[in-house]
């Protein structure tokens, strides 16, 4: 079956688009308005498409479980049903006056036969509050024909797949049809390439607010990401509200009272992530990038040491040689154990600097007494991690690792996932010499979209391939996926959609589609057709060239 | 006495006994100035009034720290309060100062322009100023004063012959930076402990207080700590200490917490260096941009918002009608403070001073619907003081960028909407403050163009430069040119209408914004060709079908006269932007035609050898002729490239402005240079492309960027400094629409803002760096997303986002 999928991918593929655009587009304003809606993105491994357009009737349109039916599923087609049908919010709806220059009447008369629901098959129970994991299953069938639409999926992870893909092909048939949505006759068969397809949220350089947040699992989940990777403090502030630890927000937090994520706050995104089939990762970065946990845990950092031998009252990070820092950490571990219910924890452990370890003469005798040899910071870095590692697997968590660890010659254990993100040296050989080690890679090289540029720099993202290195078969097969990265240096609830998205959808792509869809071009359409259906169900997404979205973002009116 | 009584008893209950002493000290130095110190006729400072409104202890200290000023400065003064008197002279009317001021060496200021700008404009308009003020000002001067009529804020720049002359001393130029520090010690040689940085006082002090086991203190003794604070003291750097003195208490509660926690290392400071943007919070109530002359004293009034009025003018008309409107439905909404979370506004009591009314003033009865123009009067004087306000100006457009200014003052503090006692004169560096937007690239709707116009108007810009069109598309709607809008725009929603284009310019004159239309052309004109395809050359061999307009055919020559006649009935203002750039000169070389009407016309030039054809002179013909059929009692302003096209035609430099865009960085200068030399005027965009973006911090690269600094190179900057009408900021379209145009605008363009308004003096990012984040934040408040542009850090309040709308609501 699979063999026969991917023989076929290839022409299937090239006829299927080729069928799609009418014309250059770019270069001139066009007579006829590129056709770039009912464009999938992430490309579908298999795809195909004819001519033939079927009408899709809003007002009666049902979504049909054939299969078992679950309370996610419900929503889910509540929310898809909302999303293809009502593109706006009712009272933000724009008055068009198009007078229907562009000869989209030909099309709709075209339609052949009416499309009036669509037939979900899901073949495992999703009753109860199923929650995404690694390895789920998200493969689902599509298939559009003459009178029918039928949707078939083992899981309801599947399933939701299946709904996004669908919501995409329908498109809305321009002003002077009002009520009508189209779709052409397709067939689609699809997987996705990688099973850890994540994107990283950094919520401590700049606080977001938890609609941000939704809105952002909302963007995800268009783009069949599925997991969050949320970095949720760091140096610059602690907003998480620890349960046994409360100072450590109270302190820590930019604002004690409003820039915090209360356990109801977190609740709430993993609840919305877990209904888009979304896992939420949290990342809890130690020893360093900890600064503002020092605040709210005294005690817990190391102080530094001047040139003249005296503490110079300022701190570096965790130390690593008192007992009390892991007493510590395996309650604050386990408190974020029980709060995300996934089974993985980024442990952070990037970017941690010597210079503070070597200053303290405390931090130095202990070490003799450790066993560790004098000078060997390295080894203090790997009896820290191997430490932690060991207290967050009693707790019964699996974790995630930034390259660093295993950089610094840190023993890891063998089930440890390592997150490469550095640029030098070169992430081929970083993750070459990752996976022959046996470890699981996670890649977030090429995918840093906080540094951005002035132009397109898409592209890059696009032709970055997170199984392009030097290695064996085996070493390929660990390779769980990428991330891509938003940073919050310099982003906030102003401008991080906007700044974020729609390059984050070609990583998107690059995880979920086949290696072979390198198509810079065709990408470029279904892209811009991406970004106009984000601006139609009414998130932020910049352009990406001269072009126009017939869905204008609804900005608010002026300030006065 | 009773600010002494005040202050004992209140800081009793905070200090330690080694603070007591101090204390004592500033006492017993207070009371001898009270005494002795002052004129007799002189209005004691306001918090003596105010037994309710208890001050902030960190106000305290300012205060404190101010005494401590005064009472040294008499000792190191030869002529007494002379210093402040000559500045007021200044801006009183004396010449004396302009004077002195061109003795000045510029390599004091650090290689860049002078400081004076616009002396004679404050000269004209300003009254003389009454003793009883002048003494005021006095104490003012002290306090706070920035803008060029001090002379410059951070830099030193009156030399040291001059402040022989008038016995100016350190502490009365605002001065922080170290080279200006060692150079004002050198000039009143005093020798002093200069190795002592501000920080390190402040954490002296902090020292003395909490380091009690450190046996090897460093502290001074009291005296000549005080001592070397004020030497490198101005007014700014008094504020700057009351900072740290908050930084200090700040650290002293850590340490208590610290004690209490901490089993294992009792003995150490908890001093975590987390590398955060600066609070916006210590920019409270810091006016964006800076005024040219800003006297504050932190003596603080209630406002009482929610019945706040503002009085208009006796004649008043419309414009200043509807701003007296707008800001007073702005104060009482309250936006504005930033009230942390779980405070709420106190009632002011009726013990307390309070102010209710701002009284605006013109000195000249206005008109209704007036239109801002180019040489219109922004300048405007604000004072509060006690239970009044007042602001004057002479036109309705000083009376709104005053009303801006006096919304930016009110803050939040200990419960209350306040205000501080504030005296500014302001009026703007350059009179052309533009900011450039193109709505051909992505069409931005008129309700987001308003936003940036109210946006602007928080900035104090004055010009709205409109790229209506482009190769992309063609929105804007020509009555007589139908077809232009109809098939070039981008879809029939995506358009300006006459009546969206005329409701804009009243909007934007209501803010005293000026709108300038640009029509790009000859080149830039693609999306033209739709509609009217005879009005391009057409060498369909090419990549493109269409090249620029045709130079030589009438067709092209009668089609704009009809079309900037539409244009010149539409767009009141007195200025449009013809364009002229970036003409691909291939096409046109292309036909047969051109190049026999070139050769015909000897538009040719030699190059290696060889006569070639000369693309830049049949341009320069295309402007001439465009220039003779449009209507001629507008100003142009076309881009850099027509300047030298100008000039092989003569075209007029009464007739033509020259827009310099090239040479992001520094290349620019020589354009200007050269355009100006030639006796052009100039407007410069070059180094504000804010289109550009790049990863990290870019408002400060903005802010070092001054319209006056290649005038140092070679020119006398007297003689063309007037030729640089100002500066604009460009967002080109490319990448931005309506998502986005918003958070990249802002708080970026508030950089240059500041430039094009605020005196040259203002030429440090660093100082400005605070109130720069405040305003950031304060725009947030008012529904602006703008982008943060200092690192990690955080606006506090609450940011009001909508879930994603089709989230269940229900789970």
């Amino acid at each position: 079956m699979t063999m026969n999928v991917l023989a076929t991918f290839s022409l299937l593929l090239a006829s299927a688009l080729c069928n799609n655009f009418s014309g250059n587009i770019k270069i001139f304003p066009p007579d006829q308005p590129p056709i770039r809606d009912g464009l999938p993105l992430p490309l579908p491994r298999t795809w195909i498409k004819s001519d033939k357009v079927f009408a899709v009737l809003g007002g009666q349109f049902l979504f049909h479980a054939t299969g078992h039916m679950c309370a996610d599923l419900g929503k889910a087609f509540d929310r898809y049903h909302k999303m293809i049908f009502n593109t706006f919010p009712e009272d933000l709806r724009k008055s068009s006056t198009s007078s229907g220059k562009y000869g989209y009447h030909q099309n709709k008369h075209s339609a052949e036969s009416n499309i009036t629901s669509l037939e979900v098959n899901v073949n495992q129970i999703c009753d109860g509050t199923p929650q995404p994991a690694l390895g789920m299953s998200e493969t689902y069938k599509l298939q559009i024909s003459e009178g029918s639409a039928m949707l078939s999926a083992d899981t309801l992870w599947g399933a939701l797949r299946g709904l996004e893909t669908f919501s995409q092909l329908v498109y809305e048939a321009p002003s002077d049809s009002p009520g009508i949505w189209m779709v052409n006759e397709t067939v689609i068969e699809d997987t996705p390439r990688f099973q850890h397809r994540g994107f990283l949220l950094d919520t401590s350089r700049h606080y977001l607010e938890k609609n941000i947040i939704l809105q952002f699992v909302s963007a995800l989940a268009m783009s069949k990401f599925n997991v969050l990777h949320w970095h949720i403090v760091d140096d610059q502030s602690f907003p998480y509200r620890s349960m046994k630890f409360p100072d450590l927000s109270k302190k820590g937090a930019y604002d004690p009272d409003t820039h915090i994520y209360d356990q109801q706050d977190i609740d709430e995104v993993i609840e919305f992530s877990r209904q888009r089939g979304i896992r939420v990762i949290a990342e809890f970065d130690t020893p360093g990038h900890t600064q503002s946990w020092g605040f709210g845990q005294p005690g817990l950092l190391t102080p530094c040491y001047g040139s003249d031998g005296k503490p110079d009252g300022t701190y570096g990070p965790i130390d690593p040689t008192k007992n009390s820092s892991y007493v510590f950490l395996e309650q604050l571990f386990s408190e974020v154990h029980q709060v995300f219910p996934d089974q993985y924890v980024h442990l952070g452990g990037d970017e941690v600097s010597f210079d503070c370890w070597k200053s303290n003469p405390d931090i130095n005798a202990a070490m003799v007494k450790l066993g560790i040899k004098a000078g060997d910071y390295a080894g203090l870095e790997s009896y820290y991690i191997s430490r932690l590692t060991d207290i967050v697997s009693s707790i019964g968590s699996k974790y995630i690792v930034w390259q660093e660890p295993l950089d610094n010659g840190v023993k890891l254990a063998n089930d440890t996932v390592v997150n490469i993100w550095k640029t030098t040296p070169q992430p081929a050989l970083e993750m070459s010499k990752v996976t022959a080690a046996g470890y699981k890679a996670i890649s977030s090289s090429c995918w840093y979209l906080n540094r951005i540029a002035y132009g397109e720099n898409w592209q890059s993202y696009y032709m970055c391939d997170p199984q392009d290195f030097n290695g064996t078969d085996t070493q390929k097969a660990l390779v769980m996926g990428g991330e891509g990265c938003m940073w919050g240096e310099w982003v906030d609830g102003t401008n991080v959609m906007s700044r974020t998205w729609p390059r984050a959808s070609v990583v998107a792509e690059r995880l979920w589609s086949p290696a072979t869809a390198t198509d810079l071009d065709d990408m470029k359409e279904r892209l811009e057709g991406h970004r106009c259906r984000m601006i139609k169900r009414g998130l932020d997404a910049n352009p990406i060239d001269p072009s126009y979205c017939r869905y204008e973002k609804q900005s608010p009116p002026p300030l006065w | 006495m009773a600010l002494k009584r005040f202050l004992t008893s209140h800081l009793l209950k905070r200090c330690s006994a080694v603070k007591l002493v101090l204390l004592l000290l500033f006492g017993i130095i207070f009371s001898y100035m009270l005494a002795g110190g002052f004129h007799a006729d002189e209005p004691k400072p306001y918090i003596h009034e105010q037994p309710t409104l208890r001050m902030h202890p960190e106000t305290v200290v300012e205060r404190r720290m101010l005494n401590a000023n005064e009472d040294s400065l008499e000792s190191l003064r030869a002529p007494t309060t002379r210093v402040a008197k000559v500045l007021d002279n200044r801006n009183a009317g004396t010449h004396r100062l302009g004077q002195d001021r061109r003795g000045m060496d510029l390599s004091a200021n650090g290689g860049n322009v002078p400081a004076p700008a616009r002396i004679d404009t404050a000269l004209t308009w300003d009254k003389p100023i009454t003793p009883d003020e002048l003494s005021r000002q006095e104490q003012w001067s002290k306090v706070s004063s920035y803008g060029d009529s001090a002379g410059g804020y951070n830099k030193a720049p009156i030399n040291n012959k001059f402040e022989e002359k008038v016995g100016v001393k350190a502490a009365d130029n605002v001065s922080t930076s170290s080279h200006s520090l060692s150079h004002v010690l050198t000039a009143t040689s005093k020798p002093s402990k200069l190795n002592y940085n501000q920080q390190q006082v402040a954490e002296t002090e902090a020292n003395t207080q909490q380091q009690k086991n450190k046996p090897d203190n460093k502290a001074l003794p009291i005296q000549s700590k005080i001592k070397s604070e004020e030497k490198k003291t101005g007014p700014y750097l008094v504020k700057a200490q009351a900072k740290n003195a908050r930084t200090t208490k700040l650290t002293r509660e850590k340490t208590r917490q610290w004690e209490s926690y901490d089993y294992e290392n009792p003995n150490n400071l908890l001093q975590i260096h987390v590398d955060r943007a600066p609070e916006h919070s210590e920019g409270v109530g810091t006016p964006w941009p800076m005024p040219q002359s800003y006297l504050t004293e932190p003596s603080l009034t209630v406002v009482d918002m929610d019945n706040f009025a503002i009085v208009p003018p006796a004649e008043s008309c419309d414009r200043v009608d509807k701003a007296v409107e707008r800001y007073t439905r702005h104060i009482r909404s309250k936006v504005d403070l930033y009230i942390p979370d779980g405070k709420t506004l106190r009632q002011p009591s009726s013990k307390q001073r309070v102010l209710r009314v701002l009284n605006v003033k013109l000195s000249r009865p206005c008109r209704n619907k007036e239109l801002p123009h180019e040489h219109m009067s922004e300048q405007y004087k604000l004072s509060v003081s006690g239970l009044s306000a007042e602001l004057s100006a002479q036109e309705p457009w000083g009376v709104i960028r005053g009303l801006e200014t006096f919304s930016q003052l009110i803050y939040y503090s200990q419960g209350y909407p306040v205000i501080n006692t504030t005296h500014i004169k302001d009026y703007p560096r350059f009179s052309f403050r533009g900011l450039m937007l193109d709505t051909a690239r992505h069409y931005i709707p008129i309700r987001n163009l308003k936003r940036t116009l109210d946006v602007m108007s928080y900035n104090k810009l004055n010009v709205f430069h409109w790229h209506l069109v482009d190769d992309q598309s063609f929105p804007y709607v020509s009555k007589a040119f139908p077809n232009l809008s109809k098939l070039g725009a981008y879809s029939s929603d995506q358009i300006y209408t006459p009546t969206d284009i005329l409701n804009l310019i009243d909007y934007a004159a209501d803010r005293a914004i000026r709108v300038i239309p640009e029509f790009d052309s000859p080149g830039h004109t693609r999306s033209w060709g739709l509609g009217y395809p005879a009005l391009l050359t057409n060498c369909s061999a090419d990549y493109h079908p269409f090249g620029a307009v045709n130079p030589i055919s009438n067709f092209t020559y009668e089609f704009m006269n009809t079309f900037w006649a539409e244009v010149h009935d539409l767009f009141p203002d007195s200025t449009v932007h013809v364009g002229g750039d970036e003409i691909n000169y291939k096409c046109w070389l292309r036909l047969k035609k051109l190049r026999e009407f070139m050769l015909e016309k000897n538009m040719t030039s030699e190059q290696y050898d060889y006569l070639t054809l000369d693309g830049d002179k049949l341009q320069g013909y295309y402007l001439k002729h465009l220039l003779e059929v449009m209507p001629r009692d507008r100003k142009k302003i076309a881009w850099e490239e027509a300047f030298s096209a100008a000039q092989m035609w003569n075209v007029s430099m009464d007739e033509l402005i020259i827009n310099v865009w090239k040479g992001g960085d520094y290349e620019w200068q020589y354009t200007m240079e050269n355009v100006i030399r030639h006796g052009y005027k100039a407007v410069l965009s070059a180094p504000w492309y804010l289109n550009y973006i790049s990863y990290g911090k870019d408002w400060t690269k903005y802010y070092e960027q001054d319209p006056h600094s290649f005038l140092t190179y070679s020119l006398g900057a007297d003689t063309y400094k007037d030729y640089v009408l100002g500066g604009q900021v460009c967002v080109w379209a490319e990448y931005i629409d309506e998502t986005n145009l918003e958070a990249t605008l802002w708080p970026r363009a508030s950089s240059p803002a500041e430039k094009f308004w605020s005196s040259a003096a203002m030429n440090d990012w660093r100082k400005a760096e605070t109130r720069f984040e405040n305003h950031r934040c304060r725009m947030t408040r008012r529904g602006v997303r703008a982008q943060p542009n200092s690192g990690p850090g955080s606006c506090k309040g609450r940011m009001q986002i909508k879930p994603p709308y089709e989230a269940n609501t229900n789970f």
